[in-house]
């Protein structure tokens, strides 16, 4: 049997554990939204980057992607800057390197005199195909699939999970 | 479990420190009359947790504050919900605190040796205030902008430094995003801060000093019937908070929250509300006028706030009975009685202004209607950009310039019917302008019978040509076919046939078209020029002057909207009439067959 004492312990129990519970449901539900959300995104499909003429033969151009239109959370902006890519011309095909560093994130530079990509932050180093060379880096640089409509250079602007050897697109 | 609680207590001697706590002597017993002071500390807590949420989402700049309340409200789950307690719950503060003041006034409670913790009382109801002044403007919706903006010039009408004081707290010359920032900063981090310490400090000056019991009871009286605070006043406590919660929860749930009215508008009238409890300040301006409205504004507050901070020096009695303390109680139940009343009366006159209820009515019509247009995403330029979604402001140009002539299309959205059948004129003055306006089918209805009423049937100027005004084309099958998709070409659209298209071309070249008509898009002769006709640029050139030689020339009765409208506008308007002709058409409202 309660005494006073137990019975006055268990009201304040309950009641204390009713108003937590009740703000605690809506408030992880508002916090977690975002997880899985799409929270920023927009135009999905090839983006123009560059004219075919524009580009150099066999020197890598780095040339930023940009969204017509997109979205983050509330808002709506026309032409935001997406990332870089890497794109290089042979002839009359170019193929594209994602310039986000596969190791942790940097924005991977081109090194003209050694004629490789480095990394400035913890210098892994890539071949002119995006192959890894030296470096803490676990794969090569991730490659961006590319589409010519006439002379215009279009990218299907993609990220990469960082730091693992296999490529997994996120 | 009980071995790491020893570690854990060997620590930090948490157990006296909870026994410290609970252990307090509770002078004379438990009471429900002691509750408040712990509603309040709970509603603070509340307050916390859900401004911590809140600020999750929220983004204090002039283009962003808008659209990410918005986004919390409708977007967010349980948004509405945490954004609702947080707003109740600044009601909830002010009344809690109002009821705890009171208990402690008539319980004489301020009186020797407690003054100290009744002055800080006095400086936390302050900062209750301030808490709710600077929260109202985060939003930056058309209530926050438009009340807080009596309430900086309130401030700026202060005596000497009011110029100065207020471009402080504004963060300079006009309202914008250091107005916001400031307000946040104040907000999030200086009233937090000020209230914890004060709280903290309010709160051990109590422990030093404990309760005041009930006037008349004697020491030993008190002595055998205190008792510690767990569990029966810690108990009445919770039972307290438990019960404040419900009534804030259930207010927030029947409510579906707190309302977010439109963007603030700079260039709009809004009819500005501050929260009830600055209701009896904003009735007091309509009496006081000239330099009594700075007395009204600032003089009443500090009179009134001067009475409660010296009533611990002033009531001295020896007795703590109510009855004995009349002039003091009076004084505070005028006070309270005076707000009441003046509240009151702010609410009876909006009731009774009809006027009022119309423009609350019209406030609700565009709030609801930003929030629906938020989720499209809010343009880079803030919250007002909202209403350039779903084109909103192209159509919105149209009923007010275009609709007295043209009609009202039926493709208009739901939020301007109201507004349009008010323009709408009971005879049409010019051609429809439609659902269907310059696709295939119209095209055809025009070459068909170009005097019928929805095309130039209408126009007077045209009209008074007479023998020289267009003919039907007198074209069928193939031929007209043809005809019809170089005209549909050259509005812009994408699906026109080419070949069909240069069939065309060479038709209206060797037929009777070029008689009046040029087709380089330039070029005037004594009709219309119809290269581009109809293409978004042709529009715009159009709209702005119809009366180009390109154009209509002399026959042209339409008004010239360049100068009368911005190139923007004019672009924006083109937009909407072009989109029409995708748009499928009404039955009953565009007569052209297909």
């Amino acid at each position: 049997m309660l005494n006073r004492r137990g019975l006055l312990k268990l009201a304040s129990a309950i009641i204390g554990g009713a108003i937590t519970a009740a703000m605690a449901v809506p408030a992880v539900r508002y916090l977690v939204f975002p997880v899985r959300e799409r929270i920023v995104g927009g135009t999905t499909g090839p983006l123009a980057v560059a004219d075919l003429h524009d580009l150099p033969d066999g020197t890598p151009v780095r040339v930023p992607v940009r969204a017509p239109d997109q979205r983050d959370a509330w808002s709506r902006s026309p032409l935001v800057t997406l990332g870089a890519v890497w794109l290089l011309r042979k002839g009359d095909t170019v193929t594209a390197l994602s310039a986000t560093c596969p190791h942790l994130g940097c924005s991977v530079d081109f090194d003209a005199g050694a004629g490789q990509y480095r990394c400035p932050c913890h210098t892994s180093s890539f071949a002119l195909d995006g192959a890894r060379s030296t470096g803490p880096a676990k794969r090569g640089m991730d490659p961006i699939s590319v589409k010519l409509d006439g002379t215009r250079v279009l990218v299907e602007f993609r990220r990469f999970t960082l730091d693992i050897a296999a490529r997994v697109a996120v | 479990m009980r071995r790491a609680l020893d570690w854990l207590d060997e620590r930090t001697g948490y157990r006296s420190a909870l026994g410290h706590a609970l252990d307090e002597p509770v002078i004379g017993g438990a009471s429900w009359l002691y509750v408040f002071g712990s509603v309040l500390t709970f509603i603070l807590v509340l307050q916390i947790v859900t401004g911590i949420l809140l600020a999750m989402y929220y983004s204090a700049s002039a283009s962003d504050a808008w659209a990410s309340v918005a986004y919390i409200q409708d977007r967010v789950p349980f948004g509405w919900f945490v954004r609702g307690l947080h707003a109740h719950g600044a009601s909830a503060m002010v009344i809690v605190a109002g009821l705890h003041l009171m208990q402690v006034a008539t319980y004489g409670a301020y009186r020797r040796p407690r003054e100290v913790t009744w002055l800080i009382g006095v400086l936390l109801l302050g900062l209750i205030l301030a808490f709710a002044l600077t929260g109202y403007l985060l939003p930056w919706d058309q209530k926050g902008y438009w009340a807080t903006k009596v309430a900086t010039g309130i401030m700026g009408s202060s005596p000497v430094i009011g110029g100065a004081l207020q471009q402080f707290v504004q963060g300079g010359n006009e309202y914008g995003n250091l107005t916001l920032t400031r307000f946040f900063a104040l907000h999030v981090f200086v009233l937090p801060a000020l209230v914890i310490v004060g709280v903290v400090a309010h709160i051990a000056l109590f422990r030093r000093h404990a309760v005041t019991p009930r006037w008349g009871r004697d020491e030993t009286w008190l002595a055998a019937r205190t008792t510690p605070f767990w569990p029966t006043q810690a108990t009445y406590d919770i039972a307290a908070m438990g019960a404040a919660f419900a009534v804030l929860a259930a207010i927030t749930i029947s409510t579906g929250g707190v309302g977010l009215e439109a963007p603030a508008d700079p260039g709009s009238g809004f009819d500005a509300r501050p929260e009830w409890y600055f209701l009896p300040l904003f009735q007091m301006l309509k009496y006081f006028h000239g330099p009594m409205e700075t007395f009204a504004a600032l003089g009443v507050p500090a009179i009134v706030g001067g009475v409660l901070l010296s009533l611990p020096f002033v009531d001295r009695s020896p007795d703590r009975s109510p009855w004995r303390r009349t002039p003091y109680l009076g004084a505070l139940c005028c006070i309270v009685l005076g707000a009441g009343a003046l509240i009151y009366l702010a609410r009876a006159d909006d009731a009774a202004d009809r006027a009022l209820a119309a423009r609350v009515e019209q406030a609700g019509v565009q709030a609801r209607l930003a929030r629906k247009l938020a989720a499209d995403g809010v343009p880079p330029q803030g919250g007002m950009a909202v209403f350039e979604n779903r084109g909103y402001a192209a159509q919105r140009l149209f009923v007010q310039h275009c609709v007295s002539c043209h009609g009202a299309p039926s493709a208009l959205m739901p939020e301007l019917a109201d507004e349009a059948r008010l323009l709408e004129p009971a005879a049409r003055s010019a051609p429809d302008l439609d659902a269907g306006y310059g696709s295939r089918a119209w095209l055809r209805g025009f070459l068909a019978n170009p005097d019928a009423p929805e095309y130039m049937g209408r126009v007077k100027k045209v009209q008074a040509l007479g023998e020289n005004r267009m003919p039907p084309a007198g074209l069928a099958g193939a031929e007209l076919d043809a005809v019809v998709e170089w005209l549909y070409a050259q509005t812009g659209a994408r699906d026109a046939k080419p070949e069909l298209v240069a069939q065309g071309y060479t038709l209206i070249e060797e037929g009777k078209c070029t008689d009046c008509h040029m087709v380089d898009g330039e070029t005037p002769d004594i009709a219309p020029n119809l290269g581009e006709r109809g293409s978004r640029e042709y529009l715009e050139s159009f709209i702005a002057r119809p009366d180009r030689l390109r154009h209509f020339g002399k026959a042209n009765e339409m008004p010239v909207f360049h100068g009368k409208l911005s190139e923007e506008e004019i672009r924006a308007l083109a937009g909407f009439v072009h989109s029409l002709s995708s748009m499928p058409a009404a039955t009953g409202k565009v007569v052209a067959k297909p």
